[in-house]
This record gives C-alpha cells, sequence and structure tokens, in this order.
C-alpha cells in the first residue's frame, strides 16, 4: 500500500498541476481581454517557472521516489519535496512581482541545487538500480544526469552578462541548454523511465541497449537544434543533424523492439508515445533551414513545440504513472478529456501558423485557446478528486 | 537490426548529413556573421520615448506610402492578417501583451515605418531610434512573420480603420 505521506505529496502535485492550469487560462485570458495591469511577461516567467518546478519535477521526483520507497517516504526524500515546493511558489510569486531580478534569482538556485540532492538521493547506495528494472533504469539515470546538466545554463548566465555577451546569441543559448536538458533530457527521459519501470520486460539484449543508449544520448547533439536560430554556421547545423537523424532513427528501432508493449498501454500512454514519435519527425524538418527559420521566429509554433512536449507528453505520461501506481482508481473518461483537450489545444497552436502560410486565420482563435485551457483546469480538478477518494480510504 | 549493422549506421549518418548540409550550408553561415556583428554593434537608446509620435520613416523597402480614405474591405483582409500572424504578441487595443498594443498606432507612427516594422524589424530594432527604444522598454525581438508586402498594407489598412474607431 502506498504510504499516506506519499499520497498526501501527490495531492499537492495535483493542486500543484491546477494553479499552474490557472496562470495559464489568466495568459490565455489577457489575450482576449482586457484585465487591468498584469505584466504579462512576468506572468509568463512565473507560469513556466512554476510548471518545471512546481508540476513536472515535483510530480516526476515523487513517482521516482514512491518506485524506491514503497514503504515509507524517509526524511531526506521529504525534504526535497518541501523544498521544492518553497522554490516553486517562491518562484511564481517573485517572478510574478518583478521578473528576472534577485528574489527570483535565489529561488531558482534553490530549485537548482534542490535538484541536485534529489539526484545524489536517488543514485546513492544504488536506490534506483535496485528498485526498477533495466529498462527504467537506463532511461531514468541519464535522465538524472541531465537535470544536473541543465544547470550549466543558468550559471553561464551571471559571467556571459558579466562579460558583456547580454545581446549576443550566446546568451539565449545558454538559457536553452536549460530548457533542453530539463524537457527533452530530464523530464522526456524520466517519464519514458516510469513507463518503463510499470512493463515487464526481459533483460535487454546487447543490440537494444546500443540502441536505447543512441536514443538517450542524441540528446546531447539535439542541443545543437536549439542554437539554429541565430545561423550559427555549418558546424553546429551539422552537429544538429546527425542528432535529429540518431535520435529519429533510434526511436524507430525501439518501437519496433518494444511494440509488444502497445496492447498493454493505456490510452494516455499511446497518446504520449505518438507524441513523441511527433516531435522527433519534427526535429528532422528543424533542421532544414528555411522550415527552421519559420519555426524559430513563430510564436505560436514555439509555444506549440513546448506544449507538445509538457502537455503532449509530458503530462500524460505522468497521469498515466498517478493511475498505474495506485493513486487514483482508473475512471477512463478522465483519460479521454484530457487526450481530446491536449489534442486540440496542440493542433490549434500548430495548424494556424500553418493556415497563415494560405492567408487563412482561424475565426476566434484566442478564444479557441482560451477554452480548451478552461478543460485542463478541469481534468485538474477531476483528478485531485479521485486522489482524495483513495487517500480518505486509507485513513479508515 | 544487429550490432553490426550498427556500426555501419553511424558513418553513413554522418556523410549523409554531412552532403545535406553542404548542399545548405552556406548561406546560413553567411547569415550567422550578419546578425553577430549587428548584434554586438547595438546600443540600448534610452533618450526616445518609444510613446512618443514620431516623424522617421524608419528602416526598409517602404520609402513612400500613399494614403487614401479608409477600404473596409482592405481592412477586412487585414484583420485576417493580423490574428494569424500577430495575435500570439500584439493586441488593437492599448494593452501591452508580449509587445505594445498597437491603439493609436498609426497616429503615433508614419505609415512607412509601420510598414518597414512589420517587414524588417530586426534592422529597425537594432539601428532606427524609436525601434531601438522599443526593443530597450518591451526586451522582446519582433521577427519577421513572412508577410506579404500585399499583406503589409492591408494590416496597415487595419490598423488605420482601428484607430478611426
Amino acid at each position: 500500500m502506498i504510504p499516506k505521506t506519499t499520497t498526501y505529496y501527490l495531492r499537492l502535485a495535483v493542486a500543484n498541476f491546477i494553479v499552474l492550469t490557472i496562470l495559464g487560462l489568466i495568459l490565455r485570458y489577457i489575450h482576449i481581454t482586457s484585465i487591468g495591469d498584469i505584466n504579462y511577461q512576468f506572468l509568463l516567467h512565473a507560469h513556466s517557472h512554476f510548471a518545471f518546478a512546481g508540476w513536472m519535477f515535483f510530480a516526476i521526483a515523487l513517482l521516482i521516489t514512491n518506485l524506491i520507497n514503497k514503504d515509507c517516504l524517509p526524511r531526506s526524500f521529504r525534504s526535497v519535496m518541501v523544498l521544492t515546493l518553497i522554490s516553486a511558489y517562491g518562484m511564481l510569486v517573485s517572478f510574478y512581482l518583478q521578473g528576472y531580478k534577485a528574489v527570483s534569482i535565489t529561488f531558482s538556485t534553490l530549485f537548482i541545487v534542490v535538484t541536485y540532492r534529489f539526484t545524489y538521493l536517488v543514485f546513492k547506495k544504488k536506490a534506483l538500480r535496485n528498485s526498477v528494472n533495466e529498462l527504467s533504469f537506463v532511461l531514468i539515470k541519464p535522465a538524472l544526469i541531465f537535470l544536473c546538466v541543465s544547470s550549466i545554463g543558468p550559471f553561464a548566465l551571471g559571467p556571459l552578462m558579466a562579460m558583456g555577451f547580454k545581446n549576443t546569441p550566446y546568451y539565449q543559448d545558454a538559457i536553452y541548454i536549460y530548457l533542453h536538458f530539463q524537457m527533452n533530457g530530464f523530464m522526456l527521459l524520466a517519464v519514458l523511465g516510469l513507463f518503463a519501470s510499470a512493463l515487464t520486460v526481459d533483460s535487454l539484449t546487447k543490440s537494444t541497449k546500443a540502441w536505447l543508449n543512441l536514443f538517450v544520448y542524441s540528446t546531447v547533439l539535439l542541443y545543437f537544434i536549439f542554437t539554429l536560430w541565430s545561423s550559427p554556421g555549418i558546424l553546429l547545423q551539422l552537429l544538429a543533424v546527425v542528432g535529429a537523424i540518431i535520435n529519429l532513427v533510434s526511436w524507430i528501432v525501439l518501437c519496433a523492439r518494444f511494440k509488444s508493449v502497445w496492447s498493454d498501454c493505456s490510452a494516455l500512454a499511446k497518446a504520449a508515445l505518438i507524441a513523441i514519435s511527433l516531435k522527433v519527425v519534427f526535429q528532422v524538418f528543424v533542421c532544414y533551414p528555411a522550415i527552421g527559420s519559420w519555426t524559430f521566429s513563430n510564436r505560436d509554433l514555439i509555444i506549440g513545440y513546448i506544449h507538445l512536449l509538457t502537455l503532449g507528453i509530458i503530462t500524460p505520461l505522468i497521469i498515466d504513472q498517478i493511475l498505474r501506481q495506485g493513486f487514483v482508481s482508473v475512471w477512463p473518461p478522465l483519460n479521454w478529456i484530457y487526450i481530446y483537450t491536449a489534442v486540440a489545444y496542440l493542433a490549434l497552436l500548430f495548424l494556424q501558423p500553418l493556415l497563415a502560410q494560405f492567408g487563412i486565420s482561424i475565426p476566434d482563435y484566442q478564444l479557441w485557446l482560451f477554452g480548451l485551457s478552461i478543460l485542463f483546469l478541469l481534468v485538474g480538478f477531476a483528478l485531485l478528486g479521485k486522489v482524495k477518494a483513495v487517500h480518505g480510504s486509507i485513513e479508515r | 537490426m544487429n550490432t553490426k549493422n550498427l556500426k555501419h549506421l553511424i558513418p553513413a549518418l554522418i556523410i549523409a548529413s554531412a552532403s545535406f548540409l553542404y548542399a545548405c550550408g552556406g548561406s546560413g553561415a553567411q547569415t550567422g556573421g550578419d546578425e553577430n556583428s549587428s548584434a554586438s554593434s547595438s546600443t540600448a537608446s534610452a533618450d526616445v520615448d518609444p510613446d512618443a509620435k514620431s516623424d522617421s520613416k524608419g528602416l526598409g523597402k517602404f520609402t513612400s506610402v500613399q494614403l487614401g480614405p479608409i477600404d473596409n474591405a482592405m481592412a477586412d483582409k487585414g484583420k485576417a492578417v493580423f490574428t494569424a500572424k500577430c495575435s500570439a504578441c500584439h493586441k488593437i487595443t492599448t494593452d501591452k501583451v508580449v509587445g505594445p498594443g498597437l491603439k493609436g498606432v498609426t497616429q503615433r507612427r508614419t505609415p512607412e515605418w509601420i510598414m518597414n516594422q512589420i517587414t524588417n524589424p530586426i534592422e529597425m530594432e537594432q539601428k532606427d531610434p524609436v525601434g531601438k527604444a522599443l526593443l530597450a522598454k518591451h526586451l522582446t525581438q519582433m521577427t519577421f512573420q513572412n508577410v506579404s508586402d500585399d499583406e503589409t498594407r492591408q494590416l496597415l489598412e487595419y490598423l488605420r480603420q482601428n484607430d478611426k474607431q
């Protein structure tokens, strides 16, 4: 049975998802109407930083913790969860009030230190290795390494600014180190690892392991896609293309090798796996300069890409894990409402920029995006209600 | 596929992507150099008030735009372009989202400046005094959205109609 404290923190994770959705809803609301003196960009910072710490890291870390500690939530892991909450809400408030300044930088730094501490705890005494199957370990281990690597980005910002590089592509590229290694590195591989932990798979053959490693470590080369916006020259472009192609080929091979798993997948997991396939294909297209420059200059496409990762891949796999690990009893309508909402939301973000090439604009575009955001909020409340029910029955 | 195939695959991939890049990398490298030099030569100027009226025509291909009475059909086309390509960052009220609210923009700026900012935003925000002040205020570089010259004119008409109301 799941420890009571773990269930308690899982409720907090879902509550954070609701808070995150409300922030997104306000951002969308600003597009359709006027609501006084809200600084859109400060709120956007609050939304994105809270998403990384308060929802995705918090939920993923808790689910990994629950694999390692099935009987109780040790104090060391509990302190990680509490400090994550403090840094997440600290960032939420400080980014909203003052943008990227001393207080928000302090909370961001605290968050980075907490991620180091979590990584240490997971590897200490081979805690993870002894708790999960080989496939899961081969994915979660590099995920945590990339989690630590991502912090190179923010730590480089100070020196870059001091050396007068603030207005150069290097400064942006440092920010992208963080974004890329957080999302494509840590989050994506960790949720895949969590997904794998629930599968019954034989021990990996040598060649399967080699393909897995190609898929995992091509992530390093994929970073260079994020530098292509400033046309940095042929070497980086070459590295990006090689990364994108290795990533695509290894993903296809892995899909073929593990195809027997498909029939056991929930609808949520299937949707997420399809979304990964789309992402892996898009990466190759973006390396083509004409498509790349169009993509990088189009805000809806960038927002679409980020949400393809977060709402299309990471969040559904987190919810799938919440169900699989037994925090919530399966309730199929919830899965379907989530899938339809995410597909419609992402389709709008990708379709409008495409249609714009033919001079077509979707009527009430911003209104539709706002309306769909409300559905994400409903999913959050439904999920919270379900977790509560399980928690209640444990106490009785 | 087995590991033996795998060994051959990697060099094959590298060669394939190298030839792909040889075909299209040259022009990319050139633009890279361009952008670096213009970025480092830019200095933020706060002397210009970005909200004040300016007679600047800006920098770009539009040097002289003749205006007639507002053409509502053209403005309607402009509205469609606006929704598709501008509304992620701009509103037509006075509210700022990512970029400034556009109500009154046709009174603050010349038609040429507006059309140059739409079609040539990067140079405008690096070199034009008003453009530089706008970048300093809003902190986000505007990007060209593949707007044709005709569409740019339609957008101007839409903004003029918006300011008449």
